[in-house]
C-alpha cells in the first residue's frame, strides 16, 4: 500500500494522475486481497457453499451437522449465506459462489435455469422440493384479538404485518393464500381481489423478508403476522412469545432446492441427504412438513399440538390450482399489471 | 545581469493582464513596480518568480534563461503581502526552511539563521510561532526566510500592504537600509506612489498590462511622459489647458507674461500647507502654497491673483487617454 | 423578540425538556436497551458471543474492510481535496458534486450499482476480472469498494475547507524556497491539514465499521467468509440467535471511542 500512497501524493500536481492513481490503488488493493477471499464457484470435493433464503437457517444448521456425521458427508465443509429469497437468487445470478441453493419459491430457482442450475433440477422424486409448509396467522400470545381465520384479520383495526413481495418469497405465498381465500369462497378472481383489497388496507408493515417480518412483529408491530407454519413453530422453539392459527383454508407452501452446475459431489450428496427420510425428519423437527410421504414427524416442539404437529387444513390450495408459478407470476405479481401487485400498490 | 523580462504576454480568460511587456532590472538595484491594482504588476512579479507562467515571452535571471524553470529551481526569494508564514513552524524553522531543503549542515543552518534573525531584529523571538508575532515582525521574518537561501533576486509583492501606516513607514525605511547592506537585486510591487518614490532606485509604472514609463523616481516625478504617470505619482491640476503640479504654480499679485487671472474661491489650511482653490474662467485650478507664501500675498477668499507655471515646472497637454487612466487622474488630482 | 422568548422561564424549560426527551427517546433508550439485554444475558454470553469463530472472523473482516476503505479514502480524499482546492480543470464542478453523491444515494443502490459494474455474469468488467482470477463482488474487494463509496465524502469535506481557507501562499513560499511538490506536501500541506484529516479519518472509521446496506448487497453475506460484524448482528437478530446484543455493544463502544477521539481533535481544528 505504501507505494500507492507515495505515488498518489507525488503526482498530486496533476489532476488526472491523482484520480487514476487513487483508482488504481483501490482496484489494486482489491485485487491483492481477493486471494484471501472466497474460492468462488467452488466445485471442490468437500466444500459446499449454501445460498438460501433466511427462514430455514436453523434447519440447515441441523442438516449440516447431521450430514457431516454420515459416511458420505464425512469431511464436507460448509459455508452459508442467508437472506431474502429474491435477493439471494439475484446474488447467485450475479456471480455469488453457490453449490447448493434453496429458495422460498420456485421462480427464484427458475431464474437460474438453465445457466447455473440444470434443467433437470425438478425431475427427482421430490420434484425439486425439499420442504412444505402452510400459511398460518401468527398472533400475540394468548390470541388477544381472538383470530381464528382469514375473515377475522380484515376487520377494522386489525393490524397486519407481511413481508414485501418484491424481495420476499414468503410474501407471495402469504398473499396467494389470502387471495385464494376470497377465490374459493366468493367467486374466483373477483372474490380474491375483493378480499385482498380489504386485507391490504390493514397492512401496517412490509419488511424485506419473512424473517424480518417475524422480527418486526415480535418487536411489537401489528396484531397479526401472516407467516409460514414453520416460521411460527421455529420462533416458538426459540422461546419467542407468539401463537399461531392454521386457518381452515390455507395454501401449500413448497420450497425448492437444487445443486448448481458448479457443485461438487459433496453438494449433490447433501441434497440427496436433505431429500432423504433422515433429512426430512430434521426439517420436520424444525416445523416443516415433510415432502416425502411416510416420514413420521414425531414430536415437534413449538407446534400447537407437538404430538400432531401438522394437521391438514380443510381446504389446502396449491400453486398448481392457480395454474403454476409462471401463470401466477404473470397474472398476479407482474410488476405493472399483476392483480395482487396493483392491489398492494393501491393501498400504498 | 539582473533581470530581463522580454515580450511577456499573459491573459486570464478574456482579461489581458500583461501585453508585450519588456522589463530590465539592473543588478543590485531596488526597483519598484508601481501601478493601480489590476494593472498587471503582481502578475509580472509572479512570472519573474516562476509562480505564474507567461503565455509567451522569456525571463532571464542573472544572465540565465529562467523561462520554464520551476519556481523551486529559480533561486528567487519571494515575500508575500500576507507574509505566508509557515504557521506550524517556529520563527527559527521558518527561516531555516530553505536551508533544510538544501540539506545544509546543522551548524551552518544555525549560524546563518541567527545571523539573519539579528539582521531583521528577531533574534529573541526565534522560538515563537508566527501567530505570536505582530504583522511587521512576521514580514521581517518572511524577509529573513527569503534571504536565507541567498537568492539571486528578491521579489516582494506588496510587502507592506497589510500593515498599518506607522509600521509601514518604519519597515519602508528599514527595507531601504537593509538593501543598502545586502545589495541583492530587488523588485517590489506597490500601489503606493510615496512608498515607491521613497524607497526605490528605479521605478516602473505599469497600467493596463503595459509599462507606461521607467526611470529614477525624480525623472518620473519631474518628467512624466503622460498624464497617467503624472497623475499617479503626485497631485495634478489644470491651468490654462495644461496639466501642472499644484506646487509648480506661481501665484502673482500682478499680471506678468504668460499669467492667467484668477479669483480665490476657497482657502484651506492643512498644517503648514495652504491650498487655494481658484476660478480662472476656463479652468478651476488649485495651488499648493506654504503658509508664508500665502501670508505674503495676503490671500483671502475673493482676492484676484495671476497664475502661471513656475519656470522649471513640468507641464503636459492632457490627452484623451484610456478611460481607466482618466479615472485614476480624477481621483489623484486635487481636492 | 426571539431573545425575549428564550429568556422567559417556561419556554426555556420546555426547550430543555423537549431536547432531553428527544435525545432520550432516540438515542439513550435504544442504546440503553441493548446494554441492558447484554448485561441480562451475562458475562459468559458476552464472552461466547465475541469469541465464536464466526464473530472472530467477522471482526477480522470488518477490520480489513474498514481499514482498507479508510486508507484508500484517506489517500484519495486528500488527493481530491488538493485537486479541488488548488487546481482549475474542466469538470471540477461536476467532481465537486459527485463527491457528495454517496451522502444522498442509498447504500443499497450503491451495492446494486457496483454489481452492475463488477458483477461476474452481467457486469461491465466482471467477466474480464473473472478471467483474470480476481473476485470483486461477493468478496472482500467489493465490500471495500462499497465501503469506500459510502465514506467517500468524509475526508474530502473535512480537508477541503481547510485547504481553501489556508490558501496557496505558504505552499508558494515553500516553492520559492526550493521545496519540491513532495517536500511541500509533507512539510507544509500535511501539517496544515493534519487535524482536519484526523477528524475525517475518525469519521470514516466510524462510518466504515457501521456500514451495512451496501456491504450486504455486495458481500454475499457468507458466514465466516464475507460476513462483517454488522451483517452478523443482522443475522443473529433475524434468527433469534444469541450474540446480536453483545456484538452491538462492541459496535456502540467503538463508535463511542470515535466520538471521544473526535472531541479531542475538535479543539485543534481551525487553530
Amino acid at each position: 500500500m505504501r507505494t500507492f500512497r507515495v505515488l498518489g501524493l507525488r503526482r498530486a500536481r496533476k489532476p488526472l494522475a491523482v484520480l487514476t492513481v487513487a483508482g488504481l490503488a483501490a482496484i489494486g488493493l482489491a485485487g491483492c486481497s481477493s486471494s484471501s477471499g472466497t474460492s468462488g464457484g467452488s466445485g471442490g470435493g468437500s466444500k459446499v457453499a449454501i445460498v438460501a433464503y433466511s427462514v430455514p437457517k436453523p434447519a440447515y444448521d441441523a442438516l449440516q451437522a447431521a450430514f457431516t456425521g454420515t459416511a458420505q458427508g464425512k469431511g464436507a465443509s460448509f459455508s452459508a449465506s442467508y437472506g431474502a429469497s429474491g435477493d439471494q437468487s439475484r446474488a447467485v445470478l450475479n456471480g455469488q459462489a453457490a453449490d447448493y441453493v434453496a429458495f422460498s419459491i420456485q421462480p427464484d430457482m427458475t431464474k437460474l435455469v438453465p445457466d447455473l442450475v440444470d434443467k433437470s433440477w425438478n425431475a427427482g422424486p421430490t420434484k425439486g422440493l425439499v420442504s412444505d409448509s402452510v400459511v398460518v396467522l401468527a398472533v400475540r400470545k394468548g390470541n388477544p384479538k381472538a383470530i381464528k381465520g382469514w375473515d377475522d384479520i380484515i376487520k377494522p383495526g386489525v393490524k397486519i404485518v407481511t413481508p414485501d413481495p418484491g424481495s420476499s418469497g414468503s410474501a407471495k405465498w402469504n398473499l396467494l393464500a389470502a387471495f385464494a381465500h376470497g377465490y374459493i369462497n366468493g367467486g374466483a378472481d373477483a372474490g380474491g381481489e375483493a378480499y385482498l383489497k380489504k386485507l391490504a388496507a390493514n397492512i401496517v408493515s412490509k419488511p424485506e423478508s419473512g424473517s424480518k417480518a417475524t422480527q418486526t412483529f415480535l418487536s411489537g408491530t401489528g396484531d397479526v403476522l401472516i407467516s409460514y407454519e414453520n416460521e411460527a413453530i421455529g420462533a416458538k422453539q426459540k422461546g419467542q412469545p407468539l401463537d399461531y392459527v392454521i386457518p381452515d383454508d390455507s395454501f401449500l407452501i413448497e420450497n425448492p432446492a437444487a445443486v448448481t452446475k458448479a457443485a461438487g459431489q459433496s453438494a449433490k450428496d447433501f441434497l440427496a441427504f436433505v431429500e432423504s427420510a433422515a433429512g426430512q425428519k430434521i426439517f420436520a423437527a424444525k416445523g416443516y412438513r415433510p415432502v416425502l410421504a411416510g416420514v413420521a414427524a414425531g414430536q415437534v416442539a413449538g407446534a400447537n399440538d407437538p404430538a400432531d404437529p401438522f394437521p391438514t387444513p380443510k381446504t389446502l390450495t396449491k400453486i398448481n390450482d392457480l395454474g403454476g408459478w409462471s401463470a401466477v407470476n404473470s397474472k398476479y405479481f407482474d410488476k405493472s399489471n399483476g392483480i395482487i401487485t396493483k392491489i398492494l400498490n393501491g393501498s400504498g | 545581469m539582473g533581470i530581463a523580462a522580454q515580450h511577456i504576454y499573459k491573459r486570464f480568460g478574456d482579461f489581458v493582464a500583461l501585453d508585450d511587456v519588456n522589463l530590465d532590472v539592473r543588478s543590485g538595484e531596488l526597483t519598484a513596480l508601481l501601478g493601480p491594482s489590476g494593472g498587471g504588476k503582481s502578475t509580472l512579479l509572479r512570472i519573474i518568480g516562476g509562480l505564474e507562467d507567461a503565455d509567451s515571452g522569456s525571463v532571464i535571471i542573472d544572465g540565465v534563461e529562467a523561462t520554464g524553470v520551476p519556481a523551486q529551481r529559480r533561486n528567487v526569494g519571494f515575500v508575500f503581502q500576507h507574509y505566508a508564514a509557515f504557521k506550524h513552524l517556529s520563527v527559527y524553522r521558518n527561516v531555516s526552511f530553505g536551508l533544510e531543503i538544501r540539506k545544509r549542515s546543522k551548524a551552518e543552518i544555525r549560524n546563518r539563521v541567527h545571523e539573519l534573525l539579528e539582521l531583521v531584529h528577531l533574534d529573541q523571538f526565534a522560538d515563537r510561532l508566527p501567530s505570536q508575532l505582530s504583522g511587521g515582525q512576521r514580514q521581517r521574518m518572511a524577509l529573513a526566510r527569503a534571504l536565507a537561501v541567498e537568492p539571486k533576486v528578491l521579489l516582494l509583492d506588496e510587502p507592506f500592504g497589510a500593515l498599518d501606516a506607522k509600521v509601514r513607514k518604519e519597515l519602508r525605511d528599514w527595507l531601504r537600509r537593509l538593501h543598502d547592506e545586502v545589495h541583492v537585486t530587488t523588485v517590489f510591487v506597490t500601489h503606493d506612489q510615496e512608498e515607491a518614490l521613497e524607497v526605490s532606485d528605479s521605478l516602473v509604472v505599469i497600467n493596463h498590462g503595459r509599462i507606461e514609463q521607467v526611470g529614477s523616481p525624480n525623472e518620473l516625478y519631474d518628467h512624466p511622459v503622460n498624464d497617467f504617470v503624472m497623475g499617479f505619482l503626485g497631485p495634478v491640476t489644470e491651468l490654462n489647458g495644461q496639466l501642472v503640479r499644484p506646487h509648480d504654480i506661481e501665484v502673482l499679485s500682478t499680471d506678468l507674461t504668460g499669467s492667467v487671472q484668477a479669483k480665490v474661491h476657497r482657502l484651506v489650511r492643512i498644517g503648514f500647507e495652504v491650498r487655494a482653490e481658484l476660478d480662472a474662467g476656463d479652468s478651476q485650478p488649485w495651488v499648493q502654497l506654504t503658509r508664508g507664501q500665502a501670508d505674503a500675498l495676503e490671500l483671502e477668499t475673493g482676492s484676484v491673483v495671476w497664475l502661471r507655471p513656475s519656470r522649471d515646472a513640468s507641464t503636459l497637454v492632457p490627452q484623451a487617454g484610456p478611460p481607466g487612466a482618466a479615472a485614476v487622474n480624477r481621483t489623484t488630482v486635487g481636492p | 423578540m426571539p431573545d425575549q422568548l428564550l429568556k422567559s422561564r417556561p419556554s426555556r424549560w420546555t426547550l430543555r425538556y423537549l431536547a432531553l426527551s428527544y435525545v432520550a427517546v432516540l438515542v439513550v433508550l435504544p442504546v440503553g436497551m441493548v446494554f441492558w439485554r447484554t448485561v441480562q444475558q451475562g458475562w459468559r454470553a458476552f464472552v461466547d458471543a465475541l469469541t465464536s469463530s464466526e464473530s472472530v472472523h467477522a471482526f477480522q473482516l470488518t477490520a480489513v474492510v474498514a481499514g482498507s476503505a479508510v486508507l484508500i479514502n484517506t489517500v484519495f480524499g486528500v488527493g481530491v481535496a488538493i485537486l479541488l482546492a488548488r487546481y482549475r480543470f474542466p469538470g471540477k464542478r461536476v467532481l465537486n458534486l459527485i463527491i457528495d453523491l454517496p451522502v444522498s444515494v442509498s447504500p443499497i443502490v450503491v451495492g446494486f450499482a457496483l454489481i452492475l459494474v463488477f458483477g461476474f455474469r452481467t457486469g461491465w468488467f466482471g467477466p474480464t476480472l473473472r478471467d483474470a482470477g480476481i473476485n470483486i463482488i461477493f468478496a472482500p474487494p467489493g465490500m471495500i469498494l462499497a465501503t469506500c463509496f459510502v465514506a467517500l465524502p468524509l475526508v474530502v469535506r473535512e480537508v477541503l475547507p481547510v485547504l481553501q481557507e489556508t490558501g496557496v501562499d505558504q505552499e508558494q513560499a515553500a516553492r520559492s524556497l526550493g521545496a519540491s511538490s513532495w517536500q511541500r506536501f509533507v512539510r507544509i500541506t500535511l501539517p496544515t491539514i493534519k487535524w482536519a484529516l484526523a477528524y475525517g479519518v475518525v469519521l470514516s472509521v466510524a462510518r466504515s465499521i457501521g456500514e451495512f446496506g451496501a456491504v450486504k448487497v455486495v458481500s454475499g453475506n457468507v458466514s465466516g467468509q464475507t460476513q462483517t460484524v454488522t451483517l452478523l448482528v443482522d443475522q443473529h437478530a433475524e434468527q433469534f440467535e444469541n450474540g446480536a446484543y453483545q456484538l452491538s455493544v462492541v459496535l456502540i463502544v467503538v463508535a463511542a471511542l470515535c466520538i471521544v477521539a473526535i472531541s479531542f481533535i475538535r479543539p485543534h481544528e481551525g487553530s
